[in-house]
Order: structure tokens, then sequence, then C-alpha cells
């Protein structure tokens, strides 16, 4: 009898914001206390906390396999894990190029000197592309174009590497790759007579073809908590991709340690035994490899090991056939697996296809659990009877099973997690947990750490993750023998760091650490037993990160790309660009005068305030009402020619503002665009002209062209402008027109988003992160070292030079802002009869006077 | 990353369920076919074989050829109709896809769920229940057999592919070769974009415990008019639990259980996109969030600080209890039942405490009136837990709640007994039997006051309460009964 109501054969169905069944006590201990909810039953049990990673640290980084498996999985896409369809090519492209510059396209491929041709060594070509020289001749010739990028105006793609959502359009995940990173605990029997400790192993996959398995030896570091890496790792091939590690997990009453674990790989199953820990290396005994055929020729996907009896086996193919195996130790002939066919069966089922397939056992060593996709079935060996416990085929499906204790399971279908127990051949279910993942993702698993706890009695902690996201899921369940299964916190969201992966996580592991071998300082006892250390591997990569499953937050200091390879793409990528900047940077015309810019900006101004007024006209004309009509003066596609005094072109743009601004139209504040781009409040475009070159002058030669070009082109398109009245106009069109619920959003938000800004300027706001992280990312990355050479000016010659020779600057700065005028003159063009000399002595009366006439036509 | 809350409807994975339910549903065929024609039925699965024939699809294969031929001939008279109607495309549609799998206008999926049992309550079919035991199945399948029906699916599948996209193709490709297929999100509709985005910050939001933001989405989600309420109202009530005061997700929920709350019957036949098991209910099912409802109202109630307003809450509660369970699914479901036992005994015990504060005021009958009040309660809360007991399949802790009701009982003539004896000692034994009652499981009724058990027939009681071991639900006869 448990102290929780519940249903027989369902067990307690929860989820996030699913009230769980609870009993009333009113005469209980705590009710002496009125008032509090503590008379219904459990309720005493307090909720734990949230957990979050902390202090992740990078335990193994990746080697080369790195680059080129990633790599590699575009071509070699039978092999590979996640295969894209099709091959997303730009950074094939650029890798293929940097290649054929080299001269060292792929020529010869060395085989191990081995007796099974299976798989590639790491030669210097294997790093490298095999391209058909038709391919390569055609490119050099120009025939096939690289990139599409061309010209620099156009937002191209090329910056994100994956950015279209219709190239790659599903992935294949293999199921059968499963458990591809392992800490181990083990105990040869040479040590295990010496009555020593178990030795903690790092057992995961390395070389290019995922066939070599390297045994690294941990030492546990008392201080940190964490596991250093001792002595260099032991690496056995295997020949063939390996998809799994098994580590047997032996029962609790048994207490002895493993020595020794299985690998399926691609055509094999092997099982390793270690014998001696030598200072450098670790004696190995290698079982002769079960091969496939050897069973009913189809892959083995799964192995486990009798929790009772290490020297016994079960193991699964992917057709559902189940076999008993036995590992027999010889001391002449080699030690071997012997399969028991008598003992054997299969739960083949023609609709299931895939190959995902799982044996346990279950709690005695007479029966076993086989899962596949939509089936549960529990074997009974010795009474000679099985039973579909589960039947999965339509609204969800089996992901991943666990066996905590002998009595206690782990069920992860797509859409619950289940805990059940096992008592006498008599499954239950305890408790499930809605996860709410989705549904469709086929690579999610679970790892589990359980420890004691004295209110929960066992407090199980849960982490659901994927191969498709570095996010991590969490819950903790809380289990007392015959008295309740609960959820023990809410559901939780646990971020690595920051890890940039297009794929997500292999495997996630809790080691058990030996806390009587740490002499328990008290404090820190505490501290260490709250914390779980965990070490979590990488999919496609062997880089392998050790932290702490911890109540307390405490920032990842983890950076990890693994999303490109380590041929620094980025760098590539940004001499692509300053290349293409510098071709295109302007160059003085021809018949250039520093005395006709007034002229050119005299026209340009013109040409860009009757392209203004055409678009006001524009907008006057349309019926739209829902139209908010906000523009930059980009889409306005009138651009300048080429000038050189930033200045000036500063002071017309602020003039122009401050003109139109009279015309009811509002333009985005300089002010907050310069703090969203810079950081800081600049005042005017030239202050912010004169930093960028601060900050560019030692990249390029070019800089001050680039500068005056960024500064032209940042903007124009940031500086946005609306028609202020219409706004309101619309608003209160739309406000009428929308339904009441609608409305209701609306205000709430308003209400909650009070912020100083009105609401032209938080639209404008809202926009430039954007605008601006798409067009410059270089300015935003340099400014941040750059920005204590505050005003100061340019310890260059060439900017110094450039306030030389515009001696015209101060004058333009102090006159024209408060003249209202602006520094071209309509009229100016049209009668030509006096070029100006000089803006920045304007008759200021006059221009008024023309500037009136005008934009009254306008109007 | 998380579970979105629409109907996938896109053309791109209905095309690839499709093809998957096709290949699936060749494989079966030929399949069946093997093992009858050997006829191995006892083979590898007995019970996949014993599903099939109760499948509903006539089987067209070339062994029996009368049947081809009506095939061909209600085929032709289809072919004649829809032209008749002026429907020349989708005849020819039929033609591509309809020659040899297909036998009428059947959708491969539908097809393949029609051998299977729907559940409603669960996600998955689970039969605990060792009477389905069977013996071992020791025939594994052989490799020959596995090509053979890989081969025959392959061709079937194949032939309908040519007129496929070459991504169909691919997809194919890989699920024969046994990958897991993910297929990405189509994010090419700038609506269903918004809507994964926001769907996304919910949950990232829910998960981080930002309910203003969590909120937010919310509010728009539910708005947006694909989105299926029912997906998200346990999101919806978890944030508004959090966020307001429990009025509002009272209130959620009480909506919820107004407007969703269905009595059709779930139709095994119906080809249902999304699972019943947390989203909706039938005449079999009660719908999680009308439980859900009826536990937060009986929590909030129970921890309303002024007795008079959690009187009304009590009574307005047992008042649509006793409405509800008087048809389906409510009157079979044991989990209603057994709320409703637990509203019967809060209130009791609510009624008793005050019958206790204010049993200096109350005098005579009055105090006989309230006392009798309590005694309803708690009486009513018997039958009700024995409704519940009745289905046999809701486990409650039984002992506990009827060695609760019996203290309630008992505390009500304590008093009477005690003002007559010595006043004190009520309270200790009251302590005591406290302390024994947060023991929680081990339930060895106290020995009880003599008196008692003469006024209030604890001697039938007792003897059934105190043998009784935990795991075999032995009926209890209640007091209320054995009057």
């Amino acid at each position: 009898m448990s102290l929780q109501s519940r249903h027989v054969d369902r067990g307690l169905q929860l989820g996030i914001g699913v009230v769980a069944p609870s009993t009333f006590v009113p005469f209980n201990k705590s009710n002496l206390e009125r008032g509090s909810d503590a008379r219904w039953a459990l309720s005493s049990l307090k909720k734990r906390d949230r957990m979050y990673f902390s202090g992740m640290r990078i335990l193994q980084y990746g080697d080369a396999r790195d680059l080129q498996t990633r790599q590699s999985g575009h071509q070699l896409d039978k092999n590979s894990d996640e295969v894209m369809y099709p091959v997303d090519g730009q950074c094939f492209w650029d890798r293929l190029l940097q290649q054929q510059d080299q001269g060292s396209i792929m020529k010869d491929v060395h085989l191990r000197p081995s007796g099974e041709i299976v798989s590639l060594s790491i030669t210097d070509a294997t790093g490298n592309f095999f391209v058909p020289s038709s391919l390569v001749s055609k490119i050099a010739k120009g025939e096939i174009s690289m990139t599409s990028d061309d010209g620099h105006r156009k937002q191209v793609r090329p910056i994100r590497e994956s950015s279209s959502h219709t190239k790659k359009d599903f992935k294949a995940i293999d199921p059968t790759k499963k458990r591809q990173l392992a800490i181990a605990q083990l105990l040869p029997v040479v040590d295990a007579r010496l009555d020593k400790e178990p030795t903690t192993l790092l057992i995961n996959i390395k070389g290019p073809t995922d066939s070599d398995l390297s045994l690294q030896t941990l030492v546990y570091d008392q201080s940190s908590g964490l596991y250093e890496k001792h002595g260099t790792p032991t690496v056995i091939s295997l020949f063939s991709r390996i998809k799994h590690i098994e580590i047997p997990s032996l029962s609790k009453h048994v207490g002895k340690y493993p020595n020794l674990f299985a690998v399926i790989t691609n055509n094999k199953v092997h099982v390793i035994r270690l014998d001696r820990f030598q200072p450098d290396s670790i004696e190995l005994t290698e079982f002769e490899p079960l091969e496939f055929r050897d069973f009913e020729q189809f892959p083995i996907v799964h192995v486990t090991f009798n929790p009772w009896n290490h020297m016994e086996m079960a193991l699964i193919d992917s057709k559902g056939n189940w076999c008993i195996a036995k590992l027999e130790t010889h001391k002449r002939q080699r030690c071997n697996v012997k399969l028991r066919r008598e003992i054997s069966g299969s739960i083949f089922d023609p609709t299931e296809i895939s190959p995902w397939n799982h044996i346990e056992w279950q709690d005695d060593h007479t029966s076993l659990i086989i899962l596949n996709r939509s089936r549960l079935t529990v074997v009974n060996l010795e009474q000679n009877w099985q039973q579909d416990i589960i039947q999965a085929k339509t609204w969800s499906e089996l992901r991943d099973f666990k066996r905590i204790t002998d009595n206690l399971f782990l069920l992860l279908t797509s859409k619950e997690i289940i805990l059940m127990q096992v008592r006498d051949q008599h499954i239950d279910r305890l408790l499930s947990w809605k996860h709410e993942w989705d549904p469709l993702d086929p690579s999610i698993r679970t790892s589990f750490k359980i420890c004691e706890d004295d209110e929960y009695g066992q407090l199980i902690h849960i982490l659901l993750y994927s191969k498709l996201t570095v996010k991590v899921y969490g819950i903790l369940f809380g289990y007392k023998e015959n008295n309740w299964s609960v959820i023990a916190s809410k559901p939780f969201l646990l971020s690595l760091g920051n890890i940039k992966s297009k794929d997500g996580l292999n495997t996630i592991e809790f080691p058990d650490v030996n806390l009587y071998a740490i002499p328990s300082d008290s404090d820190e006892g505490d501290e260490l037993s709250k914390d779980f250390l965990c070490v979590t591997g990488f999919v496609g990569s062997d880089t392998v990160v050790q932290g702490f499953l911890s109540t307390t937050e405490s920032s990842n200091h983890i950076q990890l790309d693994l999303e490109h390879p380590t041929c620094d793409y980025s760098l590539l990528f940004l001499n692509k660009i300053s290349t293409l900047f510098n071709q295109n940077l302007p160059v003085a015309p021809a018949d250039y005068r520093r005395e006709h810019e007034y002229q050119m900006f005299q026209q340009y101004g013109y040409a860009i305030s009757e392209k203004l007024n055409e678009q006001l006209e524009l907008w006057k004309k349309k019926t739209d009402k829902c139209n908010l009509n906000i523009d930059s003066l980009g889409s306005l596609k009138t651009f300048s020619s080429y000038f050189q005094n930033v200045s000036e072109y500063a002071s017309l743009i602020e003039q122009l503002i401050t003109y139109y601004k009279e015309h009811d139209l509002t333009f985005s504040d300089t002010g907050v665009v310069m703090n969203q781009l810079w950081g800081e409040k600049l005042n005017s475009w030239e202050a912010f002209f004169n930093r960028l070159l601060v900050a560019w002058d030692i990249i390029s030669p070019g800089a001050e062209d680039l500068c005056r070009l960024a500064t032209e082109d940042m903007a124009l398109s940031l500086i946005s402008y609306q028609n202020e009245g219409e706004i309101k106009n619309t608003l209160a069109a739309v406000n009428s027109e929308i339904s009441k619920s609608m409305k209701g959003i609306l205000d709430v938000w308003d209400n909650d988003f009070s912020e100083s800004q009105n609401n032209v300027q938080s639209t404008h706001s809202a926009l430039f992160p954007t605008a601006s992280s798409q067009l410059f990312q270089i300015p935003t990355v340099k400014s941040s070292q750059q920005a204590p050479a505050k005003n100061k000016p340019s310890p260059s010659s060439k900017l110094s030079n450039m306030s030389v020779s515009q001696p015209t600057q101060p004058l333009t700065r102090t006159a024209l802002p408060g003249n209202m005028a602006p520094a071209f003159s309509l009229g100016a063009n049209l009668r030509s009869t006096q070029p100006m000399t000089t803006l920045s002595q304007p008759e200021s009366g006059q221009r008024a006077k023309r500037k009136k006439k005008k934009v009254g036509g306008f109007n | 990353m998380f579970q979105l809350p629409v109907i996938d409807r896109s053309s791109r994975n209905r095309k690839r369920r499709k093809i998957r339910y096709q290949y699936i549903n060749s494989l079966k065929r030929k399949y069946d076919q093997l093992c009858n024609s050997t006829g191995d039925n006892s083979g590898v699965s007995t019970e996949d074989s014993s599903i099939t024939t109760g499948i509903l699809t006539p089987e067209n294969s070339e062994s029996s050829e009368a049947e081809a031929a009506d095939l061909e001939k209600k085929n032709r008279r289809k072919r004649r109709l829809q032209s008749v109607l002026g429907n020349a495309l989708e005849s020819s549609d039929d033609e591509i896809d309809g020659d040899e799998n297909e036998t009428e206008d059947n959708d491969p999926r539908t097809q393949f769920y029609e051998n299977y049992m729907k559940p409603q309550h669960t996600f998955e079919v689970w039969k605990l229940n060792p009477a389905h035991r069977v013996p071992i199945h020791r025939k594994r399948v052989t490799f020959n057999t596995i090509k053979k029906l890989e081969k025959a699916a392959t061709k079937s599948v194949t032939k309908n592919l040519n007129y496929q996209t070459k991504k169909s193709n691919m997809y194919f490709q890989a699920l024969k070769c046994g990958y897991d297929v993910y297929a990405k999100p189509q994010l090419s509709n700038q609506k269903f974009m918004h809507l994964a985005h926001l769907n996304q910050l919910l949950f990232t939001n829910v998960l981080n415990q930002n309910w203003d933001t969590a909120y937010r989405c919310f509010s728009i989600l539910i708005r947006l008019e694909e989105v299926d309420v029912r997906s998200l109202w346990s999101i919806g009530s978890e944030i508004l639990g959090t966020l307001g005061d429990s009025r509002n997700n009272e209130a959620f929920l009480e909506w919820l259980a107004h407007v969703f709350s269905s009595r059709i019957q779930f139709n095994q036949g119906t080809n249902y996109s999304l699972d019943p098991v947390f989203r909706s209910g039938s005449r079999t099912h009660t719908p999680t969030f009308v439980l859900n409802w009826l536990w937060t109202r009986l929590f909030n109630a129970s921890v309303i600080s002024s007795s008079t307003e959690k009187e009304r809450s009590l009574q307005s509660l047992i008042d649509r209890l006793d409405e509800m369970v008087l048809s389906p699914p409510y009157m079979d479901d044991s989990e209603v039942w057994f709320i409703f036992g637990l509203t019967h005994l809060v209130t009791a015990s609510e009624l008793s405490l005050m019958f206790r504060h204010n049993k200096e005021i109350l005098l005579g009958s009055r105090a006989d009136i309230a006392r009798n009040q309590v005694i309803q309660h708690i009486n009513h809360s018997k039958n009700c837990l024995q409704m519940c007991k009745t289905n046999n399949n809701y486990k409650f802790p039984e002992n506990l709640i009827e060695q609760q009701l019996i203290q309630l009982e008992r505390s009500l003539y304590i008093d009477e007994l005690s003002s007559s004896d010595n006043g004190p000692s009520d309270n200790s034994d009251n302590d005591e039997s406290m302390a024994s009652d947060s023991g929680a499981t081990d339930d060895e009724l106290r020995d009880v006051d003599p008196l008692d058990t003469q006024q209030y027939q604890m001697d039938n009681l007792n003897p059934d309460l105190e043998p009784s071991g935990f795991d075999v639900p032995i009926p209890i006869r209640f007091g209320y009964e054995s009057d």
C-alpha cells in the first residue's frame, strides 16, 4: 500500500501543470499548525530546486577526427552518423580551393597492413577530398562559379554556413549508435586480489573512421572534484566503425567491479578484458570477436551483461532475434564468446523497420526485458513464457530504456519518461512524466543518477538529451519503496555553456565517484555530495566535457565551436571579405577635385530630398491603413558619388533630418543608433567615422576609404524615417478595427513594456541590431578594444592629414546645426547660376526662403 | 526542440508518411503470405497474425483469381463513376497508387492503424496482466526471409516512387537502410515560423521559470488559430497557477472543462492525428483537465483561510461533483469518485473542526445537528470511496483514509465524553493518534476507547482492518453500510 492514490495499471500520469493526486490526512503531526496545506499527504516533501551544469571543463579535446569526420561526413555518407542531403557546399568548396592551391588533392590512400581492408589509416591524404579532375579544371577555368556572392552591397549567404532550411530537408540518424563514450570503473582480477580500488577509465572512440577505441586512465582530483587524465591513452584499432560500448553494471548484491566490457562495431562484437594496469599502458585480452554471421547474419545492435554474472551476456540483433551467450576463458587458446542457441528467440515484427533493439536483464537472472521501437516484451527463460507489456504502435514510440536498480527501470518514450518497478516478475508502471520534447526527434535518450535522499528516500536525477541539440532537459523523481513515487522538482532546461554545434549530445555519463576514497572534509564533502560529476560527449567529435550537475548556478566557461572544422574557416572568410572590400573601394574618379565636392553634395542632397518627397507623396496615396510606413534612407536608393569630406556628409544628413523634422517626419535618433552600434552615445556620424578609422587604421591601408564607405552605408541604412502623424492615425485605425481580445493583448503588452522611449524609437531600436549585425560585423568586433580612444585625434598620420585638409570642419559644425538650414539648396541646381563657393558660410536667410518655396510645392 | 501544438498538415510529411506506411504494410503483407504459405503460423509472431485475421481489406494476391477480377470490376466501376462526376484527375491518381497495394481509397496509414488498438488513457497499450503470457517464440527470423520481405516491399513502393520527388526517394532509401529520419520542420510559412519560435520560447521560459515571458508567449500562442488549446492547457495551467492567484488557474481549467468536455465515443476506426491522452476526453476517458480542475478546486478550497468561504467553495464543489457523477465518463471514473470522497472528507474535517471550536456555544440539539452534518459527510465519503473501489483499478491508501474517518467520528464525541471525564486527556490522546498517523503506512489501528466502539460499531470495523495486509485489497465494510 502506498501513500499515494493512483491507477493500478497506469500509475501516476503527470506533466507540466498536471496536478498530482494526493490524499487528505487531517490527523497528521503537522496538522497542529493550522491553515497550512500540510494536511495533504506528501505535501511536506519540499520540492527540489532546479539544477544546472556548473563548472564545466573540457576533459579531452577533440583531435583531428573532428576535422576529418566533419568534412568527410559530407562525402562518405554511407558511414557517417548524420547524413545531410544534399551536400551543403560552401565549406566544402572553400576547403577545396585551399587544397587546390597546395596541389594536394588525394592521390594515394594507404591501407593499413592488416588482413582486413576495412579502415583508412590516418595519412595525410585522407584529410583531403577526392574531387574529380574534370571538376577541378572546370572550376579553375571559371566555368563553374564557386560562390554566388558577387558584389558587396547584396547581403549574401555565406556568413552563416547553413542558412537555408530547404536544402537540408531531413536528418538521417543511425539508431544503432548508442553509447559512444563510457566512464567505467574496472577492476582487473590481479588488482582485485590485491584488494585495490577500481580504476576509472574513459573509453571513447577515436580515429578518422571512428574505428579506434581509446582507453584513458582517469584520476579523480579531490580538490577540484573532477577527473584528470593520467598517462597516455591506450588505443586499440577494431577495424570497423564502433557503434556502441557496453559496460557491465553489476548488481549491488554482487559487490564486485567488472573487468571487461563489450564493444559493438559495424560487423562484430568485441569483448575486451583488462588484465593489468602498467604505469604507461594497459594489458588487455581481446576475446575472439563474435561475428554477426555467427548468429543470424543481422547486425547485433545491443548486448547486455548479466548483472549477477558478467561472464554471461544477452544480445539482440537488428531484427529482434535474441540469444544468450557465454564468455569462455581458456588458458591455452583464445578466449571466446559462445552462443547458447538453445536459449534464444525472436521478437521480430514485420511492421517494425527501425533496427533499434534493446535487451536488458530483469529482476533476476532468468528473465529479460526486450524492446524494439514499438514493443516491450518480458521473457522468462526458466518458465518459458513471454509477455508483451507494451505495444506502442499509435501515439508514441519507445526511445530508450535504462536499468536503474534491480527493481527499477526507466523507460523513455517519445512522449513520456516512465518509471517502472519490477517485483516478482510483475511490472508496475509507477510514474510517468510527459516531457513535451518534440515527439519526432528520434535521437532522444536519457541518463540518470540515483542517490539516497533523506526526504525522498531515493532521488533519481533524470536528464534527457538529443543528438539534435546541446540543450538538456532535466527532472527529478523521488522514489521510496512501497511508499511513493513522486516528481521531486519542476522540470528544467540545462545549458552546457557556450557551445556551437549543429549536432547534439552523444552521451551524458554519471561516473560513480568513490566517496569513501575521499578524505571527508566536512564542508567539502557536503559540497560534493550535492553535486554530481557528469561527463558529456558530443556527436561527431571526441571532445569530452566534464562538470557538475549542481543546484547552484555558476557560469560555464566553455567555449566550444564544433560547428566549423579547425581550418579556421572564419579567418579565411574574413580575408575574403576584406579582398572583396578592397576591390570595391571607391576610387576617386579622374575628374575628381576637392573643390567640386560641394557641388556634388548639393546635387546629392537635392536628389535625396526629391526622392524623399516622392516617397512621402506615395505614402499619402496609399490607402492601406495598416502599413506603418517605416523606411530607411537607404531604401531611397540614392547614393552619393565619391567624396572625401565626411564631416560635410554628416552635416548633410543632420540637416536633412532637421529640415524634414519640421515637416512632421520622425527620424531615428542618431544617439540611439550609435548606442546600438558602438555601445556609447555619439552625437554625429562624423564621430562614428573617426572612431571607426581609429579602429581600422591598423588593419587596412585603405582604412579611410573603407570607413567612409561604411559610415555612409550605415548612415543610409540605419536612419529610418516615418510619418508620425500618420502612424498615430494608423494606430488609431488599427486599434478600432481589431477585436477586443487582440486589443487586450496590445494593452497588456504596452503596459508592461512602458519604457522611456516612445513608440517610434523602440520600433527602430528593435530593428537595428539585425541591421547592424548583418551589415558590418567587423567594426562591432573591434570596437570594444578601441573604445577608450575617445574623441582623441587619431594617432595615424592619415587622420591628421584628413583633418588638416578639411579646414572648414569646425565651422560647419558650429554654424550649420544652429541655422536649421540644410547644407544644400534645392534651387541651386535648377538655377545653376552661382555655384556655392563654400557651404560653411551660407546666406542663411536666402536659403531659408528658397527652401520654403520649394517645400511648399512638394506639399 | 519541443512539441508543437499544431497538427502537421504539410504535404511533404504526408507523402513521407504514406511512403513509410506503404512500405510497412507491404512488408507485413508479404510476411503474412510467407507464413501462411508455409503453414508457419505459429512462427515468430502469432499475435500479429492473429491480428491479421481481423484485417478488413481483402487480399488481392495472385492466389485468388476471382478476387482479383472482382476488384478489377470494382475499380472499373469506380473509375466510371468518377468520370461521370467529371473527376478525371482523381481517377488517374487512383490508377497510379491504387493498382496493387491500395485496394480502395485507403490511406496506407489508416490501413496500418486499423490493426492496432488506439489507447486513450496511455500513449501505449499496457498489458500488465499475467494472463497474457505466451510461450517464448523460439523461432528466429532468418536472413532469407527478411531479404524476401524487403525485396517485395521495396518493389511495391518504388513503383510509386517514380512519380515522387528526389527527396522522397532519398527519404525512402534512408528509411529502408534503417535510419531514423528526423524531418526538419518546414519553416517556409512565415506564420508557422512565428508559431514555432513562440512555442520554443514558451517552453524554454517555462523550463527556466521566467513566468512573465512564458505567460506572454502563451497568451499569443492560444490566439493563433492553428493552435489547439488542448495541447497547451497544462502549460497554461502551470503558468497561471504560478503567476496569478489560484482563481485564474481555476477559471481557466473550468473553462476548459466546460468547453471541451466531450461525451463522444472514442472511435477506433477514426484516424486521429493527435493523441487523446492528455488532450481530450471521450465517453470512456475523463479529460485530464477536468481531473486537474477538480483537484485544483479541492486543493484550493482546503487552504482557504476564512471558514465560511471555505465551506461555501467545498459545498459548491460537492454539488458540482454530485452532478458530474451522474453521467459518463465521470460515473465510471474511479478517480472522480476518489476526489468526491476526499471532498467529503475535507468537508467533514472542516465541519468537525468548527464543531470542536464552537463546542462551548453549541448545546443540545444544535450540537446534534452539527454532529450529524459531519457524520453525513463521513458517510458520503465512505460511499464514494466504496464506489471508487468497485472498479478495482484505482489504488489509494484505504486504511489510512479509513482511519482518518474513524478519527473524525471519534473526535466528535471525545469532547463530550472527556467533558464528562477529565478534560485534558482527550488532547493527549489526540496527539498520540496523530503521531501514529504520521507514521503513515504502518497504520495498525490504535486501540480505541472502548466507549467509541460501543457507540459506533467499531467492532464491525476492527476485525476487518487489523489483519488487512497492504497488498491484498480486502473489501472493507464501512460503518455506513452496516447501518
